[in-house]
């Protein structure tokens, strides 16, 4: 799998590469005048054919950097708690972007791209869409899904040429007949085709708490949601979005007295954010690479991790979030419970060393074994019962995208 | 290491998959063979040359039940080939159109017609669309091309690799 951070890895080396072809293309494209010629042409590089026509290298240009900009906003946000400026800048005009790589007129040109990729993928493939044929190659669950996603490339470059509110009718024409065609999904099919959006939507960034930044907010138009492309394919089906897209309620999971206590606020808005990532992923396991990869990107976090690079010698903070896969092993729960252990030993009472004690420990798990439990059945007492500072435990059991609450300790 | 031989149509098979693919993808095929419909004879050759030529391969899980943990193979005009694991029996063929074939693909360059399927096929094997276990491109079909169509086509090979189901 790719976590956020290996995807603006790998979104960094794409954005490269086609920048260079697109500079070493600057001549020849900025001679195309016909329309349909721009979407035909194959570049060309010292005489050289590079296989791709100038429409396709423009556009995957600037979906790159469309979706590289929203991994890394949304990575920063994730481990930062708060907002933060992007360490990148952010990008304000994209023509410039063209215009240091030698295009003269670059935003004339980036207007007739945009305006092409409209006419094709908006309206030409929503008519062919009308006409799907139920009986074809490909399941229809994995047909639909390579829409929603082109869909959502296609979104990401319209985003970065500051348009994605002026196309959001023609959207939401798109989902309705994506709407239609997904009503005649079987059961098992339109689980998948869920699950698959999910997954999309959580590996590309799109968190639905993340602020879709002031660029959506232009000419005080409403802002688009990505979220939407979820919701509007599912929101009229007979089991409804709400199921789909799994909330998580919070209260369920912390006690009613602790709620008020210094810091429980911040705890409770941190357990419902990592809900939220565990629930889009849909497996624990690949939330837990993602956060080893993720603090290589965006620093250490404000609250202490286990499984961590920063645990170790890192800082005592009040909320401590432990991730535990499996029973045994490394990651297993009876290692993520020793070390449990070991940090509120050093941090239980005494944030000398940090910005506190540690007030608050929340626990994801995907096994649960009463027996690894009973051997920490005495530490947990003894650190409720003779801590000087209170403590609150929350416990949290992953089975998939579904996430509810145990005991614990 | 790739056959030299490409998998075989049992004879109801081809007859079959001939009258959907006629049917279903008349406005693919016409493109690309310049008149509708194709014959038994026509579908098989092109399914051979679909094979032969593919620029990449993987095995795994892409595609209805029936065809599951099959080998695939996809050429420069997206006609993908599927085939038993032992590369002997040829299971189906036909063109990728996202449900209805744009009119003019066929003629776009093959690089990019293969980078734009790696690409929905790296997204639907990230979201667990399709499970694949080993992707590769067809290097003696991509030996002939240039440089910067290579370094596209291994780049994004380079994710679809990362993709790859490893049996946890």
């Amino acid at each position: 799998m790719n976590t956020l951070g290996q995807k603006i890895d790998h979104l960094d080396r794409e954005i490269q590469l086609l920048g260079d072809i697109l500079e070493h293309s600057a001549q020849t494209l900025l001679k195309i005048e016909d329309d349909d010629e721009l979407l035909d042409t194959e570049l060309r590089y010292n005489d050289e054919a590079i296989g791709i026509t100038a429409v396709y290298a423009i556009r995957g240009f600037f979906t790159a950097v469309g979706r590289r900009n929203r991994c890394y906003r949304t990575l920063t946000r994730l481990w930062q708690l708060s907002r933060l400026d992007l360490q990148t800048g952010s990008i304000s005009d994209h023509s410039d972007i063209l215009e240091s790589r030698g295009f003269n007129n670059a935003r004339a040109l980036l207007k007739r791209v945009h305006e092409t990729t409209l006419c094709i993928t908006l309206f030409q493939r929503r008519q062919a869409l009308s006409e799907w044929h139920s009986n074809s190659n490909e399941p229809l669950a994995t047909q639909l899904f390579d829409y929603l996603a082109s869909l959502w490339r296609e979104f990401a470059f319209l985003s970065e040429c500051r348009s994605a509110n002026s196309i959001s009718v023609l959207m939401e024409q798109n989902f309705s007949v994506v709407r239609e065609i997904a009503r005649g999904l079987e059961f098992n099919e339109t689980r998948r085709l869920r699950s698959a959006m999910r997954s999309l939507l959580a590996r590309e960034g799109l968190y639905e708490w993340v602020d879709l930044g002031d660029s959506y907010n232009l000419n005080s138009e409403p802002s688009l949601r990505y979220r939407n492309i979820v919701n509007s394919v599912f929101s009229n089906n007979e089991t409804g979005s709400n199921v789909f897209m799994n909330r998580i309620d919070v209260d369920d999971f912390f006690p009613e007295i602790s709620v008020n206590l210094d810091g429980m606020g911040i705890a409770k808005a941190l357990f419902e954010r990592l809900a939220d990532i565990i629930s889009g992923y849909g497996d624990l396991e690949d939330v837990v690479s993602e956060i080893h990869h993720s603090e290589a990107h965006a620093g250490e976090p404000p609250f202490n991790i286990i499984p961590s690079n920063y645990t170790s010698d890192g800082e005592c903070k009040p909320i401590l979030v432990a991730f535990a896969t499996g029973v045994a092993g490394k990651r297993g729960l009876r290692s993520v419970f020793r070390q449990i252990r070991e940090h509120l030993i050093t941090c239980g009472d005494s944030g000398c060393s940090g910005s506190g004690p540690t007030r608050t420990v929340i626990l994801f798990t995907d096994s649960w074994d009463p027996q690894v439990v009973k051997e920490s059945e005495a530490d947990w007492e003894a650190h409720v019962s003779h801590s000087i500072v209170p403590k609150t435990f929350i416990g949290a059991l992953v089975s998939g995208s579904k996430i509810s609450p145990v005991s614990f300790p | 290491m790739t056959q030299q031989t490409s998998p075989q149509w049992s004879w109801s098979n081809l007859h079959e998959h001939l009258i959907t693919r006629n049917f279903y993808d008349k406005d693919c095929w016409e493109e690309i063979l310049g008149h509708a419909p194709m014959t038994e004879a026509e579908y098989e050759h092109e399914s051979q040359e679909a094979y032969k030529n593919a620029l990449y391969e993987y095995e795994g899980n892409d595609s209805k039940k029936e065809h599951r943990r099959g080998l695939y193979r996809v050429d420069g005009r997206a006609i993908k080939t599927i085939a038993s694991h032992d590369r002997r029996d040829m299971v189906t063929c036909y063109h990728i159109d996202n449900g209805q074939h744009e009119m003019g693909s066929a003629s776009r360059p093959s690089t990019q017609t293969a980078l734009e399927q790696m690409e929905a096929l790296s997204m639907r094997m990230e979201n667990r669309m399709a499970s694949v276990t080993r992707f590769d491109l067809v290097e003696k079909n991509i030996s002939g091309i240039s440089q910067t169509e290579q370094t596209q086509l291994y780049e994004k090979e380079r994710n679809l690799k990362s993709l790859c189901v490893t049996g946890r």
